[in-house]
């Protein structure tokens, strides 16, 4: 990835409307989302933060070496912005406690044994679940995130999903493969320890 | 997928991400794409006072350093490009290097390879004729300045460009970009111009389409269409292109054809897109020979019309020139009449 990540960070340098573009679809959306869990889920706050760590970022474009991946190198600049909004603002950043931040992601991922509960508090899993599941998504690259919602949640064909990428059908399975991987990786990173024993 | 698959299941427990409202989007889009632009023109300016900045330093260390410096000045070979230059006329430089002291403009010659980052430049007089390992053949008219972004995305700061991607002669199939201030012009399989003048852009497409991707619209231009954008961003269509006789500078500094060993039909496959023109054979015999016929020698140094007349001469095949077509036949028959 990190090679089409300094691609795409050349060719932005280089004046490339169309790298813009892609540059700001594929990583607006999980910065805002990864944002708002960090500011009281205020989304006036939230786009305070991302505008500032977009324009940060997009100053600093030319320091991007693709050490890591670009998503995670915006995630430090957002980071920063979050905590100089609580310094304007006066409010505590402590009170802000996020499951991913924390080694100990277990007991919200026990909402998956709980999904049949009901009650404020089985609630209160499953939203924190889904919230780590979009989380896990938002860190892969944005084709793959893409790909998986659109073959699972939309149900699209092989080839309705090849379409709109504009690959042909075996390149698109061959890209659902490895997204599903990275996803399989990345899950069983997040859940690793869980009380659950929950595995894909 | 069924809904035993756990990936599947854990998806659809959890829907699709939320998205994030159209407004607010927008708001941080344009925010963003504002400082985007600021920065490009704040680097642009940067690189400016750089190179000024380097011709003065330059000047008071020359002494010191003196040739000592030729072993560190970086060569026109260095990097990972795959960017040969195939023809040059006349002096043609290119610059490489983010180093003030060291960035230093070497001559283009013939097997050049183009790093990464290179500014290519032009003269008044001196034209360039590059081929990227996407298969373009990549010409830069006289008074260009293009600089080499990757194996296959180019900004072109002033002058102008010639891009011709011929599928059969196509290492591999892709698109290339060639990004400018206007927009980024991104070609289909095509031939076609894009020039600079006085902050306008004016695209001529010759075969196939191509695409304008300007900061407030999408533009395809297909084969006979011409878009000219203004510095204030409007794009206008018209289907006059090539008739200022824009391609006459691209044929004239066009990569020759290595014949030896070659069919009389694949020369003429080349010579007639060189042209722009259909190619028709007035007998179905020479039609069916043209493929079998091998040539030997070399046409470089000639133009076009020498090359078409040496070598079709030298296979006993007789030509004529009509608008937008070569006729052939064989010599048996006499002269073709008009």
């Amino acid at each position: 990835m990190s090679s089409l990540d300094r691609e795409l960070v050349q060719r932005m340098l280089s004046g490339d409307d169309r790298a813009f573009t892609e540059f700001f679809d594929g990583y607006f959306p999980g910065l805002f989302r990864f944002a708002l869990a960090r500011v009281g889920r205020n989304e006036d706050a939230a786009e305070e933060v991302v505008q500032a760590t977009l324009c940060a970022a997009i100053a600093k474009l030319q320091t991007f070496r693709g050490e890591a991946a670009l998503f995670t190198w915006l995630c430090t600049f957002c980071r920063h912005e979050v905590s100089a909004f609580y310094r304007r603002t006066g409010r505590n950043h402590a009170a802000v406690a996020l499951v991913e931040d924390d080694p100990e992601v277990a007991a919200a991922l026990e909402s998956l044994a709980a999904a049949s509960d009901s009650g404020p508090e089985a609630a209160m899993r499953r939203d924190e679940t889904a919230r780590l599941v979009h989380l896990l998504l938002d860190r892969l690259p944005p084709r793959y995130a893409a790909a998986l919602e659109w073959k699972y949640i939309e149900g699209l064909s092989v080839a309705e999903i090849a379409a709109r990428f504009d690959l042909t059908a075996k390149a698109t399975e061959s890209m659902l493969t490895r997204a599903r991987e990275a996803f399989r990786e990345g899950f069983s990173i997040l859940t690793r320890g869980s009380a659950t024993g929950e595995r894909i | 997928m069924t809904d035993h698959d756990p990936i599947e299941a854990l998806l659809k427990a959890t829907g699709r991400r939320p998205a994030v409202p159209a407004d607010r989007t927008d708001r941080v889009r344009d925010a963003a794409r504002a400082e985007w632009k600021r920065q490009l023109a704040a680097g642009s300016r940067r690189r400016r006072v750089r190179w000024t900045v380097s011709l003065a330093a330059a000047a008071v260390v020359v002494f010191g350093v003196g040739l000592g410096m030729r072993s560190l000045r970086p060569s026109v070979a260095q990097g990972l490009s795959g960017i040969h230059v195939e023809r040059v006329t006349n002096a043609a430089w290119a610059r490489h290097g983010s180093l003030p002291l060291f960035r230093s403009k070497s001559p283009l010659r013939v097997g050049s390879v183009i790093s990464w980052d290179s500014e290519i430049t032009t003269g008044d007089d001196a034209r360039v004729a590059l081929r990227a390992p996407t298969g373009h053949s990549v010409r830069l008219d006289t008074g260009t300045t293009l600089r080499v972004v990757s194996d296959s995305v180019f900004a072109l700061e002033r002058g102008a460009i010639y891009v011709d991607f011929h599928h059969r002669s196509a290492l591999r199939e892709t698109s290339i970009q060639i990004v400018t201030p206007m927009g980024t012009i991104e070609d289909a399989g095509t031939q076609f111009e894009a020039r600079l003048n006085a902050g306008s852009l004016s695209i001529e497409v010759r075969e196939g389409s191509v695409t304008l991707l300007a900061p407030a619209e999408r533009s395809v231009a297909h084969a006979g269409q011409t878009l000219r954008i203004d510095p204030s961003g409007r794009i206008v269509r018209t289907e006059d292109a090539g008739a200022g006789g824009g391609w006459t500078w691209a044929e004239a500094i066009a990569p020759m054809f290595e014949i030896d060993g070659r069919s009389l039909l694949e020369f003429l496959d080349w010579m007639t897109r060189e042209r722009g023109v259909r190619l028709e054979f007035l007998d179905t015999g020479l039609a069916e020979k043209a493929s079998t016929i091998v040539l030997k020698g070399s046409i470089a140094g000639m133009t076009l019309d020498q090359a078409t007349t040496s070598v079709l001469s030298t296979c006993g095949v007789m030509h004529r020139r009509e608008p937008g077509v070569l006729v052939v036949g064989t010599e048996r028959q006499g002269p073709p009449s008009r």
